[in-house]
């Protein structure tokens, strides 16, 4: 399963970026330019705040955070040691979107065992 | 006029079903009301709720005014989710205070922006009053 492949069947998607573990940018979808254009990586100071400071309180570790802005929807997902970032329309469905979690943690448990 | 009270009762007909907690707090994260959690506690999340929230709006809002209408910073920010490990919290900004709902694991986050949507459009017109008067 590729990224592009998960993302077919959910119009509305505008950007995704994924970050490593230190939130240095290693892929951006569909492209560097779009990404860029929407200025994502303003998200990545406050990620990592949110994970810091999900730790302080009795929630443990963060799954995942979404935010409505008006214009539109910023779902981050933590998945170790990768951190995905989905920008997409606010008409888009939510859930859909949530649901991405489990095909992220099932990319990146595949990733790191063909590593090992 | 906020009447401490009623504001309790609001925040406790939400605080059911796997709701733990629910916080009205001002920007600044001082506690106005809360349901559920004891006032320690209660402090806790509104000082949490009300960082998590200056967190996004600080690193949008620096170059707010400045922001192409595309760009991800654009627009207000309306509410938060986060979904952790043991536990969920919605933080949704009403009027010039936020609201502040933790729920267990078990409360699906569909539920938990439903009961948010509808404290939140219920509390917008009396706390809109208030920050008008008080400007």
């Amino acid at each position: 399963m590729t990224l592009p492949q998960l993302f077919a069947h959910i119009d509305g998607i505008e950007a995704v970026l994924v970050l490593d573990k230190d939130g240095t940018p290693i892929l951006k979808l569909p492209t560097a330019e779009a990404v860029d254009q929407l200025d994502l990586q303003t998200i990545i100071p406050s990620a990592q705040t949110l994970q810091d400071q999900s730790q302080r309180t009795n929630l443990k570790k963060l799954k995942t955070v979404v935010t409505y802005w008006s214009a539109r929807q910023i779902i981050t997902y933590n998945v170790p040691p990768l951190v995905f970032i989905i920008a997409a329309d606010t008409n888009v469905n939510t859930g859909a979107l949530l649901n991405l979690y489990n095909d992220f943690q099932a990319i990146t448990a595949e990733n790191l065992s063909n590593k090992a | 006029m906020l009447k401490p009270k009623a504001l309790s009762e609001v925040l406790a007909q939400v605080t059911n079903g796997g709701i733990q907690s629910t916080v009205l707090l001002t920007r600044d994260g001082a506690l106005l009301a809360y349901s559920g959690f004891e006032a320690k506690d209660a402090k806790i999340i509104a000082a949490m709720a009300s960082s998590i929230f200056a967190a996004h709006q600080r690193v949008r809002q620096t170059p707010a005014s400045t922001l192409p209408q595309n760009m991800v910073g654009s627009g207000d920010l309306n509410m938060i989710l986060l979904d952790a490990e043991e536990g969920k919290m919605a933080i949704a900004s009403v009027a010039t205070q936020l609201v502040c709902m933790v729920a267990k694991t078990s409360v699906q986050l569909g539920m938990l922006k439903a009961k948010m949507d509808a404290l939140s459009s219920y509390l917008q017109e009396p706390l809109r009053q208030v920050s008008q008067s008080n400007n």
